[in-house]
């Protein structure tokens, strides 16, 4: 029994960040075609910005105020930029999806680069909310709890924000189908890049929220893209409970593995990915 | 009778030119420096594995990232078959065992998931990479105490003239699949999967076969490339750039022709040698990245595209100069 | 037609573009026959995983020694006064880049000597070529019980480290019984680093009476140690022993405070021993072992060289583990350079191999095995210690025996209240 509380918790416990990492991926590539392989550089930037405020005096979770927006201004920027042009210059959606993702490894390199030559490969840490709560007789990390409610707060809040919005109206109008959204007056390069934009804020908010939980290294990036790839697929692209579904899911399972063999945790991601894929590739809760 | 001549002169060019460039590929270690000789041997092994790679995903549309799963394969090979101060097989049965095993492989792969649509499909495969390496760390660490093997060496030309037998056979198997009617079919499957099948092709059985056939160079130049290595372990053998590079250097060197390809593998290979040794080396990647989204932004169609739309530009406006 | 020629004609101009470079890098490379200066080539980690060992690692010291050697005016070579150069190129710790690398650092760049790359996986990838082109490489960060039966046809081969049963967890078992410590929980790293030191670990435990009580691997991926934390508090050992690598050691010592588990006794793998440790973890330090280990209290000679190293490299970035052994190395290898006398390799790996030089850890020598034939590694009496202590913001040597710099603490202070 103390072994399943153990697991549940502690797996919705780190579910809720992967959450909030896989919409913003789910996003990017749900509707704006683009498979971020950068995606997890953008949630290593939004890490080391709170490391480095955190550093200098500013509450870690003051910096959700400044990363988010931040890192939206950035993925806006370069939507409207590269991606753009890339988009308008391909002859079909095949071209467009395979140079984007060329494109995404540009920056992949790019942003990790910097991120190097800035704030080198040393694993950083800060000490944040480190102690224990007791939930069920079991103990818990409090910044774990607080970071899953941030994650679940903000993945809820962006959720209402797509369904109750005119914005989101239009950008669900146009992850359905693009053309037609354009015919009806939506200006699809300007809902596509906020897509982008919101996508890099969700990892940069997640960044942040893994800097309180977790130690960060500028190479971790890769890892939690991968961990992002395996839940929108698990979840179902583009659909935000999907995300939640499959984070959780991923969370528990993960945990559950670890409990009996922690040299195959990351395997049993790429097991399920995998028969998932085989079974049911649209994901849970794609349509 | 002109019509005749210029046949000759194509027949000329189609085959003395490659002839020729074989002659030098074929002298070079006894020509080139010492180190050239490997950096040729990079070449040849970038350019196998990247037109491996267009055989099937050029054509089709299917991205596939599993290159590194049958290079691994191959590694793995040879580090079985080719240990260190042990008695072991003649290399030329491993590659053929480590090609082997590759087709083996992708021939499961292609069976089971060719029925998935684009993007699913190269996400199975990179899948498929790292559930490999992460089953066999698992399983060296817990079961042999190991993390990674040493695979007897061999000379540098030893390493070179098999990698330019596998190129060779690579190209004509790349260009007679091109030409043949099997090509047309994984054109047209490529265009329009469904019409493809209502025309009568063995969509299936066409699309299994290329891939699994693919397979077979990027193996046996895992098997070669082990003994260049020495020692192997799962991160090596199954490194995720290995998925990666061959669909790099084929959207760079453009995927219209067989020699895209090469050349982009050519280029790639060379640059990322002079970043990486030059005095930038701690800005290669930010160099690479750049250069990357400058291809894709201002050369769309690769390399060789390019050059072709700018080649046509430039006679098309000649020949309109001279008729005018 | 024109599209058939340019089809050919683009190959051919790439290669001859290649023939070209080629012949100018040849043309420079094979110039004079004087030599003026000795060239050292290094495959390093310097933008990937393990950068940070540029600057408190290995690559710390040998430039701090190449610095101090050319402002000397260089290494005598037969009454020639050379000095030293250094290549590095980067492989960002993928070993099929080090192979890469160390060939053209050989071939191409025709360097004199090698130094090792950063991490054991590297080293084991960078020995072989060293072998086959027959240079001396002295190898700094890693080392590994595999690499013991390779050595004897490795002649060119110097591994600088302790590790493992080389012999450190032998010590460590020494301090366990001389304390009274019975019981351990083992995590270890699903890596040939942290499989010997659990293979070790296991075989030393049980011959010095102390009970394994749970054993758990995990993979240098793992971002959630919570699971393995609980379960090592629920054993209720004594000893909890973390071989990994920083990363992990990092993970570990920030969900153990988190999860309040402090067991009597806490030994951490690489990074446990360096001064950027207490620098993120303050008090909690205190009673922390890890694999080691030297500090200026070992020697005046050692408490000149921390003094210096400290004032090139700055205090956050000392380590107490391989720092003095490298340098050692290097002192010993110059010396050896000036008594051959030439830069050719077989004649100094010779007097490496057999004799004995003053060095800043005293009296150093290399072991080479039977008639000194093989690769070497540095017997115990060479090293300054095995583990260390955290104690007090100092990194104090709890060998038993003669190298000791103060005794151990036993049980370790429960972590200091947030």
């Amino acid at each position: 029994m103390d072994l399943i509380i153990n697991i549940v918790l502690g797996g919705l416990l780190i579910g809720g960040i992967y959450s909030l990492i896989s919409m913003g991926l789910s996003l990017q590539y749900g509707v704006a075609k683009v498979l971020n392989i950068a995606h997890g550089e953008f949630l290593m930037v939004g890490a080391f910005i709170t490391y480095w405020l955190q550093q200098n005096g500013v509450d870690p979770l003051l910096t959700i105020v400044v990363g988010g927006p931040l890192l939206f201004l950035v993925g806006f920027i370069l939507y409207r930029t590269v991606f753009t042009s890339i988009r308008l210059k391909a002859p079909n959606t095949g071209v467009y999806e395979s140079n984007s993702l060329l494109a995404a490894f540009g920056l992949y390199f790019i942003v990790q680069n910097i991120a190097v030559l800035i704030w080198g490969t040393t694993p950083q840490r800060f000490s944040y909310l480190a102690s224990s709560v007791t939930i069920l007789g079991e103990d818990f990390n409090e910044n774990r709890l607080v970071a899953t409610a941030f994650a679940v707060a903000i993945g809820a809040a962006f959720y209402l924000f797509l369904e109750r919005t005119r914005i989101g109206k239009a950008i669900r109008a146009a992850a359905q189908d693009p053309l037609t959204a354009g015919l009806m007056g939506v200006d699809i390069n300007f809902v596509l890049a906020l897509c982008f934009g919101f996508g890099a804020a969700m990892a940069g908010l997640a960044g942040v929220l893994i800097s309180i939980c977790y130690p960060i290294t500028t190479t971790m990036g890769l890892g939690y893209t991968v961990i992002a790839i395996v839940v929108v697929t698990l979840g179902g692209l583009g659909s935000i409970p999907g995300s939640f579904i499959g984070g959780f899911i991923l969370g528990i399972i993960g945990t559950g593995v670890t409990y009996w063999e922690p040299g195959l945790a990351v395997a049993s991601y790429y097991v399920i990915f995998i028969i998932l894929l085989l079974v049911r590739p649209k994901g849970i809760m794609g349509k | 009778m002109d019509f005749s001549k210029i046949n000759w002169k194509k027949a000329a060019i189609t085959a003395g030119i490659p002839l020729v460039i074989l002659i030098f590929l074929g002298l070079w270690p006894t020509i080139g420096p010492q180190y050239w000789v490997t950096l040729f041997s990079y070449f040849l092994l970038y350019i196998i594995i990247s037109v491996s790679w267009t055989i099937f995903s050029g054509a089709t549309g299917y991205i596939s990232l599993a290159s590194a799963a049958f290079y691994g394969i191959g590694i793995y090979a040879a580090a079985l078959f080719r240990e260190q101060f042990a008695a072991n097989l003649p290399l030329i049965v491993v590659v053929l065992i480590g090609g082997l095993a590759s087709f083996v492989l992708a021939f499961i792969v292609g069976a089971i998931t060719l029925r998935l649509k684009g993007i699913y499909f190269a996400m199975f495969t990179f899948g498929l990479v790292l559930l490999l390496k992460e089953v066999i760390y698992y399983w060296e660490i817990q079961f042999n105490d190991l993390r990674g093997r040493f695979v007897a060496p061999e000379s540098n030309d030893t390493i070179y003239y098999y990698l330019l037998g596998i190129f060779v056979i690579t190209m004509i198997v790349a260009y007679l699949i091109r030409r043949s009617k099997y090509g047309l079919a994984l054109q047209i499957i490529g265009e329009n999967e469904e019409a493809a099948a209502h025309t009568g092709i063995n969509v299936t059985m066409v699309k299994v076969l290329t891939y699994a056939v693919s397979a077979i160079f990027i193996g046996a130049a895992g098997v070669i490339m082990a003994t260049k290595l020495t020692y192997v372990d799962p991160g090596v053998a199954f490194s995720p750039m290995m998925s990666f590079s061959p669909v790099l250097m084929a959207i760079f060197g453009g995927m219209g022709s067989i020699y895209g390809p090469v050349i982009g593998a050519v280029i790639f290979t060379y640059i990322e040698e002079i970043l990486k040794t030059g005095s930038m080396k701690n800005y290669y990647m930010l160099i690479f990245g750049v250069i990357l989204i400058g291809v894709i932004l201002y050369l769309p169609n690769g390399i060789v595209g390019s050059i072709q739309n700018l080649w046509k530009r430039i006679s098309g406006a000649r020949r309109a100069h001279t008729r005018g | 037609m024109w599209n058939k020629i340019l089809k050919y004609s683009i190959p051919l101009v790439i290669c001859l573009v290649l023939v070209l470079t080629t012949v100018f890098a040849s043309g420079c490379g094979g110039g004079g026959t004087e030599k003026n200066e000795i060239l050292i080539g290094a495959s390093r980690d310097i933008t990937g995983p393990m950068a940070g060992f540029q600057d408190f690692g290995f690559a710390a010291v040998y430039n701090m020694w190449i610095d101090e050697v050319n402002a000397a005016g260089g290494i005598d070579v037969g009454g020639k006064k050379l000095p030293v150069r250094i290549i590095e190129y980067d492989d960002g710790s993928d070993p099929a880049v080090v192979t890469r690398n160390l060939e053209k650092l050989i071939t191409e760049d025709k360097v004199d000597f090698l130094f090792g790359p950063t991490g054991t996986a590297s080293l084991f990838a960078a020995a072989p070529i060293a072998s086959k082109y027959n240079k001396i490489i002295i190898c700094g960060e890693g080392g590994a019980t595999t690499l013991i039966p390779k050595l004897p046809s490795m002649p060119y081969v110097f591994s600088v480290l302790n590790f493992s049963d080389h012999f450190q967890i032998p010590v460590f078992a020494d301090i366990c019984n001389e304390v009274g410590a019975k019981s351990a929980y083992i995590m270890y790293m699903s890596d040939l680093h942290g499989a010997e030191y659990n293979l070790t670990a296991q075989s030393e435990f049980t011959l010095k009476g102390i009970t394994v009580l749970g054993t758990k691997s995990i993979p240098p991926t793992i971002t959630d140690m919570d699971p393995i934390v609980k379960e090592a508090k629920a054993s209720g050992a004594d000893i909890f022993c973390s071989f990994s690598y920083p990363p992990q050691n990092i993970l570990f010592m920030s969900t153990a405070l988190a999860l309040d588990y402090s067991p009597k006794m806490v030994l951490l793998g690489p990074g446990g021993n360096f001064q950027f440790f207490p620098l993120m973890f303050g008090d909690a330090l205190q009673g922390v072992m890890a694999e080691g280990a030297w500090n200026a209290k070992s020697s005046p000679e050692a408490g000149a060289f921390a003094a210096k190293l400290e004032a090139t490299v700055g205090l956050g970035n000392m380590d107490w583990w391989g720092a003095i052994v490298y340098y050692a190395a290097l002192q010993h290898f110059a010396q050896a350079i000036e008594k051959a006398g030439t830069l050719e390799n077989k004649a100094v790996r010779d007097v490496i191999a057999t004799e004995t030089f003053e060095t800043v850890i005293g009296p150093m020598w290399w072991d080479c095995g039977p008639d000194h034939a093989g690769g070497g590694l540095l017997p115990q009496v060479c090293y300054a210690g095995q583990i260390g202590q955290w104690q007090n913001g100092i990194f104090e040597v709890i060998d038993p025996g003669d190298k000791r710099t103060a005794a151990p603490i036993y049980p370790k202070p429960p972590w200091p209240t947030p």
